[in-house]
């Protein structure tokens, strides 16, 4: 122990009460009841006593040595009891130091007291008192005096002697009592040609803790100082992994100095080894034999293998002894990392020291078939980073279960479940279908919130979608957005008034998908209908679909259910037959008679010429142009239709074969559902499948014309580069282009007009251009009734 | 006898009424240039800014009728076409759009489409009027809007409906033809005005200068109910308002004895100018404003009768030839009729023409007793 006690404040006082000066009389009790101040936060001292020995202080102080004593008695006989509740002195002094000194204090002055007053029992009893509490305490003898310091050292001459250990090895553990002692056994000489086996040592990472890189010279060896103890009986506990504990006995007599020689005996070899990270299990056989832990030292460098990883990483060494020589088999083992296993040789009763271990993390690797550029993954809700390097590009994972999303904008998304496995690969096919995401309903109604949900079924079975269910947020998020039940349910004018844009943003912005449906329950008590709200991920038009939809027998008409999960998957790219001729109804031949053939077109290419009479439609008696319109409305690709006729040229049976073209989707169409087209156009403009892409960008300016979006189907249709064909083409992107400056003109922006009709004029000769399909009407005639219309106005 | 066009304005009414907008005018021959593109737009907007509606039909027909008008008729055909086959997806073969719009594509198929593949336009003709409808020797006929003929002789007047079938007659002393009526009941022209057949009441027309008007021999009332009269009392083209009070003259120095009239649909009114000794007969054509325009004559010996189909074909009975010629809107000579007709019918005694809005032709021939049509 080499614990030192300095001398207090209450010493000072004990100088200027021998002093008699008036200032540090002062002094010292401003010191001792500075203390108090910190004592009555600190400790147990009860507060009056502070006090008391403050007053007796002063009492002291002024010369009354008599009048002092009863005051210091009665310090002295409050604190005793707190004191040995301690557990002995030193605990106090360690656990309460300020109530420690208080008592050391009041005993000061009544050894003082006694001394001023002559007497020499009463004083050394008081002195000695101290030394126990403190065997160190000394005191000036030039400011306390030589008479009272010389008869405190008489008494720890008498009380207190001092021990020294000296104990083989040298890093045994001393221990007397609760305190523990150091060494004062010197390290063993190095041999002679000592120099190869020192450098060695270092090399092999000896337990010798000198780091790497200090002087060669090792610091000479400064035993440490004996340690005072009381006079009387110890035992030593002196212990050391690999050795037998032992117990020695000594005796500690006054003003004397002890050695206390100690030899370990070896039982058992011992393994330090350190883990990064901290926490692992090391079993030894088979058998839990302890846990690495804490932080490794500053000082310590990681070797070898294990160089290059952050020494902050491992753990404090672990000792792991009562090993006999032999083979034995190390494990190692930490949730999450594979464990480390090795075999160890042990040849003698010594100490081994394990390279650090690096316990490598667990990892399976998931290979995404099919994953497509620009696509993110999530596993647990955790963004992954994909090795796209690889074939198929792989994801590492800890071993475990995973919920693995992978989302591209309005691509698709896609999700699965895995249970990855640690060294194994598991390939899993991507394949992307567009998120719906289903914000859920506004309502109280339970069996109506049921028949929504059920709803989410029909919808999820059409397939086309990956319907992922965010009802909980979405709600919360709309009502902040300021589109809830009260606002959805007042129907036209949320449609009116809401700022739609804002909320397909902000909806976007926090669940990325391609397509959002909420449900708004008519009524919170019973509900007979639900507005299903619909609308796509931007951009795309800005006022959403509302489907309104009855609740029977507990759930949503199935039939209006049916056509929107089929609306869900709109036919983008649709063909249409063109049979390339007019037949109009005549009273006149009593037959449908051909009115006009387009010249090179499938008609003209069978011989049909205007002023034919069509007697018969594939062999069924003509009566009316509608007969034909039905034929080449069911036709398939590849089919041909046999039209009878007579006029010029005598009766003929001929055989036309209509050509298959292009066609938008009729934005009329009340089974057709915007938002579910909008959301597969942008995924087929993102996918560049076989629909070309102007024909895409031409649906969707259709669709924004279609919902009263002008201004955005003009910036849309000005950027589509639409080839000039028969059919649909430059010229039918042109036309709309001009339909829409013509709504934008009559809304009052009279600056379109003109712009309009410029359009329209030159439109007014085209003879390719058509609307609607490559089979619809010429664009021309219109144009020209526009440009009319538009010269017109004003 | 002249009746005027077939206006065939009853579809249009029903079409207007439908759209609730001024598509009335669209229809109206005098309407001006500001309303047509109002109603042009009104037609596009519906068939491009409107989902498929009752309104579609309607609107492709009036569009198609337009064009037909302005003489596209290959896009009017698609249009009526698309008119036609709307309504009969709708299940209205009988509505006024179905019925207007196969006219109409029968009056292309008549007169375009068969010149167009080397046909004659008329077939043949057949006898039409039945002996139901009391008439024996027909000396007057005239179409009706919606289909009907209206044949009359010298004490009794008929309508025979769309099918040929009587629908009414009456008794009618002193009966000189039939008036044409472009919506309502068809009249007769009678010694002191215009009466029904189906409503009794007579119209009587004041002269301008006072005094009832007599001698009439021609009678048009259109869409709003004004009359268009001849009358052998001067050489005067003359209009009136619904009651007979006179509105304005319209007279042309060359104009000497007028004998019949016929309003094409565009309003044009045709004179058939019998002449005198001196002055050949002529046939004058005035705007829809009353402004002269033009005036053609032929090789004609005896015309009696005038009308004019819904292109403004005009149809000359000669009855001293007994012939019908057909004239274009630029008086170019279409087609002889007669004595012989297609199909091999003589015409004996013929007295009035008429003609529908297919461009059929109706001839009332006092010797055969009977109505010939022309298809």
């Amino acid at each position: 122990m080499c614990r030192r006690i300095l001398p207090a404040a209450a010493a000072l006082t004990i100088l200027a009460s021998f002093c008699g000066v008036a200032a540090a009389q002062r002094i010292g009790v401003q010191e001792i009841g500075r203390s108090d101040l910190e004592i009555e936060r600190s400790t147990r001292l009860p507060p009056r006593t502070a006090a008391t020995l403050s007053e007796a202080g002063d009492i002291y102080a002024e010369g009354d040595s008599e009048g002092a004593i009863p005051l210091l008695q009665d310090v002295i006989d409050t604190l005793e009891p707190l004191a040995a509740d301690a557990g002995g002195d030193r605990n106090l002094a360690a656990g309460d130091p300020r109530l420690f000194e208080t008592l050391r204090t009041a005993w000061l002055y009544l050894a003082a007291a006694r001394w001023t007053l002559d007497d020499r029992e009463g004083a050394d009893l008081a002195l000695d008192r101290i030394v126990r509490l403190d065997p160190l305490f000394e005191l000036d003898a030039e400011t306390a005096g030589r008479q009272l310091t010389d008869r405190l050292q008489g008494r720890k001459d008498e009380l207190v002697g001092r021990v020294s250990f000296l104990v083989t090895p040298l890093d045994a553990e001393i221990r007397v009592g609760d305190l523990a002692f150091e060494n004062a056994a010197p390290p063993p000489e190095p041999p002679a040609a000592e120099n190869e086996a020192g450098e060695e040592a270092a090399e092999d990472g000896d337990a010798d803790e000198t780091p790497a890189g200090e002087g060669d010279e090792p610091e000479p060896f400064v035993p440490p100082e004996p340690a005072p103890l009381l006079v009387g009986d110890y035992l030593a506990q002196v212990s050391r992994p690999g050795y037998l504990p032992t117990t020695a006995a000594f005796a500690v007599a006054g003003g004397t100095d002890l050695e206390v020689t100690v030899e370990l005996e070896r039982d058992s070899a011992v393994v330090k080894l350190r883990t990064a990270p901290t926490g692992a299990t090391v079993l030894v056989d088979g058998i839990e034999r302890g846990r690495t832990n804490g932080q490794a030292e500053p000082r310590f460098r990681p070797e070898g293998p294990a160089a290059s990883h952050p020494p902050e990483d491992f753990s404090r060494e672990l000792w792991l002894d009562d090993l006999p020589p032999g083979r034995h088999r190390i494990e190692i083992e930490k949730d999450g990392f594979r464990s480390f296993r090795t075999s160890l040789q042990i040849p003698g009763l010594e100490d081994y020291e394990l390279p650090p271990v690096v316990l490598e993390r667990q990892e399976a690797v998931v290979g995404l078939v099919g994953l497509t550029e620009g696509a993110s993954v999530l596993g647990n809700g955790r963004t992954l980073r994909p090795d796209r390097s690889k074939s198929p590009p792989q994801v590492r994972l800890p071993p475990g279960a995973y919920d693995l999303s992978v989302t591209h904008g309005t691509l698709g998304y896609f999700e699965t479940s895995v249970v990855a496995e640690d060294r194994r690969r598991i390939d899993v096919e991507v394949e992307l279908r567009p998120a719906l995401v289903y914000l859920g309903v506004f309502g109280d109604d339970p069996a109506g919130v049921r028949a929504v949900e059920l709803a989410l079924d029909a919808l999820r079975g059409a397939g086309t979608y990956t319907v992922l269910d965010r009802g909980a947020e979405g709600t919360d998020l709309l009502a902040r957005l300021g589109a809830g039940a009260a606002a959805l349910r007042d129907r036209a004018t949320a449609e009116r008034d809401l700022d739609w844009a804002a909320i397909q943003r902000e909806v976007q912005a926090s669940l990325p998908a391609a397509l959002y449906v909420a449900a708004v329950l008519n009524d919170d008590l019973v509900a007979d209908a639900a507005d299903l709200w619909w609308w796509p991920a931007v951009p795309g038009p800005a006022t959403p679909d509302v489907r309104s939809l009855r609740i029977e027998n507990r759930r949503l008409e199935q039939d209006a259910l049916q056509r929107l999960a089929a609306a869900l998957d709109p036919d983008l790219g649709r063909r249409t037959p063109r049979f390339g001729a007019t037949l109009m109804d005549s009273l006149a031949g009593g037959v449908p008679v051909v009115a006009a053939v387009e010249a090179g077109g499938p008609a003209a290419a069978a011989g049909l010429a205007p002023g034919m009479e069509v007697v018969s439609i594939d062999g069924r008696p003509a009566s009316s142009s509608l007969q034909l319109t039905t034929a080449v409305e069911s036709l398939e690709p590849g089919d041909a239709i046999e039209i009878a006729t007579r006029g010029p040229g005598g009766a003929a049976v001929r055989s036309v074969e209509p050509e298959w073209g292009w066609a938008l989707l009729d934005t009329f169409d009340p089974d057709l559902l915007p938002a579910a087209v909008t959301a597969r156009l942008h995924q087929e403009l993102e996918r560049a499948g076989d629909i070309p892409r102007w024909l895409l960008e031409l649906e969707l300016a259709n669709l924004l014309l279609a919902a009263g979006d002008q201004a955005q189907a003009v910036r849309q249709l000005r950027t589509i580069e639409a080839p000039g064909r028969s059919g649909l083409g430059r010229d039918t992107v042109q036309y709309l282009l001009g339909l829409a400056l013509t709504v934008l003109a009559e809304e009052g922006r009279d600056e379109y007009r003109s712009r309009a009709r410029a359009v329209f004029e030159a439109l007014a000769s085209t003879e390719r251009g058509r609307l609607r399909s490559d089979a619809g009407p010429p664009i021309a005639p219109r144009a020209r009734l526009h440009a009319e219309t538009l010269a017109g106005d004003r | 006898m002249t009746s005027g066009s077939p206006k065939n304005s009853t579809p249009r009414h029903a079409a207007a009424a439908a759209f609730g907008l001024a598509l009335l005018a669209a229809a109206l021959p005098a309407q001006d240039a500001a309303t047509e593109r109002e109603t042009v737009a009104e037609l596009l907007r519906v068939l491009e800014r409107e989902p498929e509606s009752e309104r579609t039909p309607h609107a492709h027909f009036e569009l198609g009728d337009l064009l037909l008008k302005r003489g596209d008729w290959r896009t009017a055909a698609e249009h009526l076409r698309l008119a036609r086959e709307g309504a009969l997806r709708r299940g209205e073969a009988d509505g006024d759009v179905a019925v207007g719009s196969l006219e109409r594509t029968t009056l292309m198929h008549r007169l375009i489409l068969r010149p167009v593949a080397g046909q004659e336009r008329w077939l043949a003709a057949r006898s039409y009027l039945p002996d139901r409808a009391g008439i024996e020797r027909p000396r007057g006929v005239a179409t009706g809007a919606d289909g009907r003929l209206v044949v009359t002789e010298a004490n009794r007047a008929a309508i025979l409906d769309a099918g040929g079938a009587p629908s009414a007659a009456r008794d009618l002393r002193g009966a000189v033809r039939p008036s044409h009526a472009a919506a309502g009941a068809p009249g007769v022209i009678a010694a002191d005005g215009v009466t029904g057949i189906e409503d009794p009441r007579t119209v009587a027309f004041t002269r301008p200068g006072g005094g009832d008007l007599d001698r009439i021999v021609a009678a048009h009332r259109d869409d709003s109910g004004a009359w268009t009269v001849l009358s052998r009392r001067s050489a005067e083209v003359l209009r009136f308002d619904p009651e007979g009070r006179p509105l304005e003259t319209l007279r042309v120095a060359t104009m000497t004895e007028p004998i019949d009239l016929a309003v094409g649909r565009d309003g044009a009114i045709h004179v058939l100018d019998a002449g005198a000794r001196s002055t050949p007969p002529s046939v004058l054509r005035f705007a829809a404003d009353g402004r002269f325009e033009e005036a053609f004559r032929a090789d004609w010996r005896r015309p009696v009768a005038l009308d004019v189909d819904p292109f403004g074909n005009r149809y000359v009975l000669d009855a001293a030839t007994m012939q019908v010629l057909v004239y274009d809107p630029a008086a170019v000579p279409l087609a002889t009729l007669g004595p012989v007709l297609p199909g091999g019918r003589e015409l004996r005694a013929p007295e009035d023409v008429a003609v529908d809005g297919q461009a059929r032709i109706f001839i009332a021939d006092s010797r055969l007793g009977d109505v010939l049509v022309l298809e």
